[in-house]
């Protein structure tokens, strides 16, 4: 794997502070892309020195050689990588992490997202309705008018949507929109009160529960111990432990 | 006046060890070497130091771990590690093949654990022991041992005996006089010194009004220290015998050669290999192309010239 640099094809805002990017290899010679597993990410730098860091970003869709992220603007690194123009270059380390494992997803499949935490959920709905699930529903909840659902409805038998202020379906938190044991396997991604409460509704209804986790990352390989997180198993790191865990393994009150 | 040489030799000797290059991996910013395979292959670089271990198993700190600052990064970790016999048993036998230059870097929080750590380590398959001294030292208060130089004599003093193996020393920069630290680790035993560990250093969340880490203070790397750590370095290697170990925001081949001119003996490299996985390697090639640019032949032709 490499850090390569990547030609910008389109970086549109899709929400207030909610962007797709899209971006391809620099050149037609690089090496075949590596397959990108559903939850993984990854990191993306601009070449500017500032921040230091790269940004951790999970994978919205991939087509052919093309990678689409769909973020949110939080800080220094989104705001330099927002404000990329079509053929800007892109530094790209991926892909990274434990994603969702598809063939384990079998049945009424619920899959829960909140705000941003809708990212992962287009490249793995594709990935299940090719894989022949057709009982996939999306739940998906807004502070205000819903973003990034419009474009994999096709792969979904039912779309539910919550938003906050009521500009849009049910007025509330997403977690009212659905009951757990209605499904074999809830899948979330979301803010952290939002990842618990779909923690604990699974606990509860007996129902398998998987988290997409996010957290602070220095490197995304593995390197640093800087994105752990406690779990029934020690201190895992976020970024090759994960982003992917049994629901049941997480626990929320250290990094709430 | 000397040919140009196409391929300049980057090899260093460190305590009896012949290293490929100067270029060795920072303690904590390379896991266990296992972790960088996807990228580069390990044998690339002069060595590899190891996720800081203790004596037992640590979970590390909670709360927030990282803060990125302007050209820098802040840490709070908490030598998170398996401990000693974890990486005897396990963690050893998966990575020794991965470096001819595998450093195990040690820390304690108290002197019998230091020796009883040290002791494991050094009689398992390891080639050098990094001591790190930065730990605060829990029965003086929680002042690092590496702060005043009779507290860092008397763990290196403590740990010779059983350390079988070359024992460097990994100086901080928070010492209250760090040449008097390094002399005094020195006349302990120590057969070189690495240096700069993190410098300590404060973040604050004005929206929130507190400090960003649980523990208030965290340690500072990347470019913004450079400057620093490399007049540290040249402190330090004027003032002892002993090879000494530069770094501190290494970026570039360029940053290399600048320690290697202060008086380094090779350098470790951490954040940027954070930054972007295959930075080491990158840095390797960048020191061979300034070499032959320059027309150096070795780095014994520019050691300490500065």
């Amino acid at each position: 794997m490499t850090t390569d640099l990547h030609v910008v094809e389109g970086n549109e805002v899709v929400a207030p502070g909610i962007y797709r990017l899209s971006a391809g290899p620099s050149s037609p010679s690089a090496a075949a892309p590596a397959p990108v597993q559903p939850g993984q990410f990854h990191m993306l730098k601009t070449v500017a020195p500032e921040p230091l860091l790269p940004r951790p970003i999970s994978i919205h869709e991939v087509t052919g050689d093309v990678l689409s992220f769909l973020y949110e603007v939080k800080g220094a690194g989104t705001r330099n990588i927002a404000a990329l123009k079509p053929g800007d270059p892109l530094r790209v380390t991926g892909p990274l992490g434990r994603g969702f494992d598809v063939d384990a997803l079998t049945g009424r499949i619920l899959l829960v997202a909140g705000g941003i935490g809708i990212a992962p959920f287009r490249y793995l709905a594709r990935a299940l309705a090719e894989a022949g699930r057709t009982q996939v529903t999306l739940a998906a909840g807004f502070r205000s008018r819903p973003y990034g659902i419009d474009d994999f409805q096709p792969y979904l038998r039912d779309v539910r949507i919550a938003t906050e202020d009521g500009s849009e379906g049910v007025k509330g938190w997403v977690t009212a929109l659905y009951s757990p044991r209605d499904f074999d396997v809830v899948v979330a991604c979301g803010p952290v009160p939002m990842m618990r409460a779909v923690q604990q509704g699974c606990v509860e209804a007996g129902t398998r529960g998987i988290l997409s986790m996010e957290a602070r990352m220095a490197c995304g390989v593995g390197l640093c111990l800087g994105c752990t997180i406690r779990t029934t198993t020690g201190m895992r790191r976020v970024c090759t432990d994960g982003p992917v865990f049994p629901g049941e393994e997480v626990f929320f009150d250290a990094h709430a | 006046m000397p040919m140009p040489d196409a391929s300049p030799d980057l090899s260093v000797e460190l305590c009896g060890l012949t290293l490929s290059n100067p270029v060795i991996a920072a303690s904590g910013c390379f896991g266990f070497g296992e972790e960088i395979l996807p990228f580069y292959h390990p044998s690339r670089l002069g060595g590899i130091s190891t996720k800081g271990l203790t004596l037992r198993p640590r979970q590390g700190n909670g709360g927030i771990r990282l803060h990125e600052t302007r050209a820098g990064l802040m840490n709070s970790i908490g030598l998170q590690n398996p401990g000693v016999d974890a990486f005897v048993q396990t963690i050893l036998p998966r990575i020794r093949g991965l470096t001819p230059c595998l450093i195990a870097n040690v820390g304690g929080h108290e002197i019998a654990d230091f020796v009883e750590a040290v002791g494991m380590v050094a009689a398992a398959d390891v080639d050098m022991i990094e001591l790190n001294i930065s730990c605060p030292n829990i029965k003086c208060g929680g002042q690092a041992f590496g702060n005043r130089a009779g507290d860092a004599a008397s763990v290196v003093r403590a740990v010779r005996p059983v350390c079988g193996k070359p024992l460097m020393v990994k100086l901080s920069p928070n010492a209250d006089d760090l040449v008097g630290v390094a002399l005094a680790c020195e006349e302990a035993g120590a057969d070189a010194l690495s240096l700069v560990n993190t410098f300590n250093a404060l973040a604050i969340d004005v929206h929130a009004r507190r400090a960003v880490f649980d523990n208030v203070t965290a340690g500072l790397s990347g470019p913004a220290i450079l400057p620093i750590a490399l007049r540290m370095t040249r402190d330090v290697a004027r003032a002892v015998k002993i090879p000494v170990v530069g770094m501190g925001g290494i970026e570039t081949g360029e940053d290399v050669a600048a320690f290697i001119m202060a008086g380094a003996r090779a350098v470790q490299v951490g954040t940027a290999g954070l930054v972007r996985p295959d930075a080491l390697p990158v840095i390797v090639e960048e020191l061979a192309r300034f070499m032959a640019a320059e027309g150096i032949a070795n780095l014994a032709e520019i050691r300490g010239i500065v």
